[in-house]
């Protein structure tokens, strides 16, 4: 038992020991925490904050300097504005920017368009980078922070900024269905366009996710119709699920084509 | 301790030991695209 | 001779643990519709979703329990006990080979030792997997969904490869004794290679789970896998962890055995008993350093191959906020090299010879302490922003250049090799030689390890410092093979010098000092140590990600702890590892127990 004591308390001094050098024998550094979506306030910002900007992306969630700095990994960006236009005369440059601006924006989501002698993965023969997609993956800059970025790289590399700010936020998605599309004037284009018979059977052929709608129109009066599709969830049809049809058709038709729709509805008898 | 006895057989190994390792060293060098002395 | 064993409460328990993974499993993949991120239309073309975007919320928890410590020491706890049940049967399976070729039944009785020992082990294995999968499913739920979805296949036969497992562990063990003699026997050795054919297999699947969330392949930017799972299974980085593991558990599992050794050693009530677990132990040692000679390349070669799946991975591992780690790493590596080293000098006082060698020693030790200074001597953290600041400055003027991996490679190479340099001396203790030109071959050794030296210093010096970066790291693979040719060539070298050798004297077994088996533990909980803090970095080096680049971890336990904190949870874990490890020996201990209570049974 005495040994088994003995055993046991050397087990817990060595453990002990480790323990020990881990938490005082060594810089108790503390990992930056994963990064967050910053809250951009892009339309009031001064061309100096904008590169504060992008200089805090650089030396944080851009993890810009991990690779970028003395040790030779990466390329040194202090003199960009002397370098960057060699690079684009260089002949085996094969990207498509015309310019600092263009180039640096490029090197960030396209690294390997053009890599620095010297700096390529090993066996590539410089052909390709080993940066990432900056844009992309577990950095994911959005496109005011890329803007952000370049414009202090230009700003700390002694090249003239050329970037504008962004007047939109960082969200990256962008609405298709933007300002600029055409009326649409027949019904059935309409129906087809939001995909209506994805849930609603007209004429014997949908889906029964919704009401049948082949005679709505004598069921249903023109309010109702109106109301079923700008504010679906007011009137549930017994059988059937709330939260299902879309609750913003109202933002994505013209006007026009909502009184085209209604029309067409309240004919189906 | 016969000093000669173990001097001859350590020189004579040395230099052939020495040699293969260089050998050694050019081979893998090469097979990886490199020389053995840097030349920038 | 024993009690008989209740094998009917195993088999159920085997049973009742596959039954409940393969519920979990089910019940999980019946949650899909629920994880995938909310989408108008479903994808066109495949039945697979993106990966999805997690909030804190979706994390469920347990009031008490904090969910990423439980899975961390759950895993952790699984592993250590993995890594010595595949071990175990690995050397098992050579121990029986050698007692078959020269018929010497201490190796078949010291091989079925082993085997016993780790019975209990294999239970407490399959429970702890249970209890993580468990603990995944409560905790990361869309998480383990996301996976069994893509890896839905190779979990199940996972699962299903249990019943083979089971099965060959216990005839190989049950059967131990009616397998015997002649055919039998072969018949017996094939189960061993097919128990480790399995335990291999069951060690690849799980495997590439774990490094598909590190270097994840099978599935497009967004996490939509593709359908061929064995393109997710076949990642970058699943072969060098299956190297690395396999012969990081053979050294572990040979630290564990010779910690049993050391301790009956320690309690043993007689000579013969002693020197039976002095053997054992020797044996275990010497398992232990044979598979710790490759391992350090064996983890280079992963190290470098994360570089070149992802330099940031790479960079943030070795330059950036785990750096440190690798220093507390090399302080645990080095107390291994010196522990086994240690333990071999001990151990020449089992031969009247070994005389002779003892003035070499110190001179041994004078080197392997040298270079493990230079080992662990840092040299500069590339940090990222505050990271940066908080620290200060790069590196030591003086001391920094020893810091890079030029110096360690040189370091490991010369540590490596002036073990075998000890394992050598220990061999010969015992023999005189008898050739004519010995004195010849020992000058041709000594200029053998004087050249490889000389070598090794030459690519570390010259191309770790005079030259580039490609240079450097290229620099590297001669050395390593330079260590292994000298290894290797002085050892067949020496087996011709001592060919016909006469022994100096039986080898005393039994005679060595106390002091001797706390090498031993030493070295035991060094490597239980050293695999909870390697084991973290891994997971850790993941960050935020639950799959690098694809699925964020979004839970409130995201963030990436200080290393004193790691070292923390590595120190509980491996507390209650070493408490179960002794709850294992002590079964395999009373099984063999047997109480006459006078007067209870009716006549």
């Amino acid at each position: 038992m005495r040994q088994f004591l003995t055993v046991v308390a050397f087990t817990l001094l060595t453990i002990g020991f480790f323990a020990a050098y881990s938490n005082f024998g060594i810089p108790q550094i503390e990992p930056a925490p994963p990064p967050t979506e910053e809250k951009l306030d892009l339309g009031s910002m001064t061309m100096d904050q904008f590169i504060g900007l992008g200089e805090r992306i650089f030396n944080g969630k851009g993890t810009c300097t991990l690779c970028h700095n003395s040790l030779g990994r990466a390329p040194m960006l202090g003199s960009l504005g002397d370098v960057a236009p060699k690079r684009l005369a260089d002949e085996r440059y094969a990207g498509e920017a015309e310019d600092i601006e263009g180039y640096l924006y490029e090197s960030l989501v396209k690294p390997s368009a053009f890599v620095v002698a010297g700096f390529g993965k090993k066996g590539t023969n410089d052909t390709e980078s080993p940066m990432p997609d900056a844009s992309a993956g577990s950095i994911g800059l959005g496109a005011a922070e890329l803007a952000a970025v370049v414009a202090y790289l230009q700003d700390s590399g002694g090249a003239e900024v050329t970037v504008a700010i962004p007047t939109d936020t960082a969200v990256p998605e962008e609405d298709e269905d933007a300002e600029g599309r055409e009326a649409i004037e027949d019904p059935a284009q309409l129906m087809a366009k939001f995909t209506c018979d994805a849930c609603h059977v007209i004429d014997g052929e949908g889906g029964e996710v919704g009401p049948d709608l082949s005679k709505v129109g004598a069921r249903r009066d023109r309010a109702y119709l109106r109301r079923a599709l700008l504010t679906p969830n007011a009137d549930i049809t017994k059988g059937y699920e709330p939260d299902l049809m879309p609750a913003d058709l109202g933002e994505q038709m013209y006007v026009a084509e909502l009184e085209i729709l209604l029309d067409f509805l309240a004919g189906l008898k | 301790m016969n000093v000669k006895a173990y001097a001859l057989p350590f020189i004579g190994a040395f230099v052939v030991c020495a040699a293969a390792f260089l050998l050694l060293d050019m081979t893998v060098m090469n097979m990886q695209g490199l020389n053995l002395i840097f030349e920038p | 001779m024993s009690a008989p064993r209740p094998m009917n409460s195993r088999a159920i328990l085997a049973v009742v643990g596959i039954v409940v993974a393969l519920a979990a499993l089910t019940l999980s993949g019946f949650d899909q519709a629920g994880a995938v991120a909310a989408e108008p239309q479903a994808a066109a073309g495949g039945s697979y979703g993106p990966a999805p975007t997690l909030t804190a919320a979706d994390y469920p928890t347990i009031a008490g329990v904090n969910s990423r410590v439980a899975v961390w020491i759950f895993a952790q706890l699984h592993l250590w006990f993995a890594a010595f049940v595949l071990a175990v049967p690995i050397f098992v399976f050579i121990i029986e080979a050698i007692g078959m070729r020269t018929r010497d039944k201490r190796y078949d009785d010291m091989a079925y030792e082993f085997i016993k020992v780790s019975i209990t082990a294999y239970s407490l294995t399959a429970i702890l997997g249970g209890v993580l999968v468990f603990s995944l499913v409560l905790f990361y739920p869309h998480l383990f969904t996301y996976l069994s979805t893509v890896f839905r296949g190779s979990m199940f036969y996972y699962a299903l490869l249990f019943f083979a497992e089971s099965a060959a562990l216990y005839i190989y063990y049950y059967g131990w004794h009616w397998l015997q003699g002649g055919f039998r026997k072969w018949v017996h050795l094939s189960l061993g290679l097919l128990l480790n054919a399995v335990g291999t297999a069951l060690m690849l699947l799980a495997n590439a789970w774990l490094t598909f969330m590190m270097s994840p392949a099978g599935v497009d930017a967004a996490g939509v896998f593709g359908g061929n799972e064995w393109a997710a299974i076949h990642n970058f980085l699943w072969n060098p962890i299956n190297i690395h593991r396999f012969v990081a558990n053979i050294a572990y599992g040979g630290s564990i055995v010779g910690a049993y050794a050391a301790f009956k050693f320690l309690t043993a009530t007689g000579p013969q008993e002693r020197a039976h677990y002095d053997w054992m132990g020797y044996n275990a040692n010497f398992i232990a350093i044979c598979a710790l000679l490759p391992l350090p390349f064996a983890g280079y070669y992963l190290a470098a191959e994360i570089y070149a799946y992802s330099q940031q991975m790479g960079i943030t591992l070795m330059g950036g906020i785990f750096a440190w780690l690798f220093i507390i790493q090399a302080v645990l590596i080095g107390t291994l090299f010196l522990s086994a080293n240690y333990y071999l000098w001990c151990g020449m006082g089992r031969s009247d010879g070994a005389r002779r060698y003892t003035k070499y020693i110190k001179y041994i030790a004078i080197v392997l302490v040298g270079a493990f200074l230079v080992w662990f001597t840092p040299h500069t953290l590339v940090l990222t922003n505050e990271e940066l600041k908080a620290l200060g400055g790069p590196h030591h003027r003086i001391l920094g250049p020893l810091g890079i991996m030029p110096a360690k490679n040189t370091a490991v190479n010369i540590m490596i090799m002036f073990t075998a340099v000890s394992f050598m001396f220990y061999r010969r203790a015992n023999k005189v030689a008898t050739v004519p030109w010995v004195n010849a071959g020992n000058a041709i050794q000594v200029a053998l390890y004087s050249a490889g030296i000389a070598n090794i210093m030459f690519l570390g010096i010259y191309h770790g410092y005079f030259t580039n970066t490609v240079y450097k790291v290229a620099a590297s693979i001669p050395q390593v093979l330079t260590t292994l040719l000298v290894i290797v060539v002085s050892i067949t070298l020496d087996s011709f010098i001592y060919r016909g050798a006469k022994e100096v004297g039986p080898l005393h077994w039994g005679r060595i000092p106390a002091r001797a088996q706390y090498a031993l533990f030493l070295l035991a909980v060094a490597f239980t140590w050293l695999m909870g803090l390697m084991g973290y970095i891994r997971s850790g080096i993941r960050q935020h990600w639950h799959v690098v680049d694809i699925m964020r971890d979004a839970s409130p336990e995201a963030f990436t702890p200080t290393l004193g904190y790691a070292a923390n949870v590595v120190s509980v874990a491996a507390i209650i590892f070493m408490a179960m490890v002794i709850f294992v020996f002590w079964i395999a201990q009373v099984s063999a127990s047997k109480t006459l209570p006078a007067g209870y049974w009716k006549e």
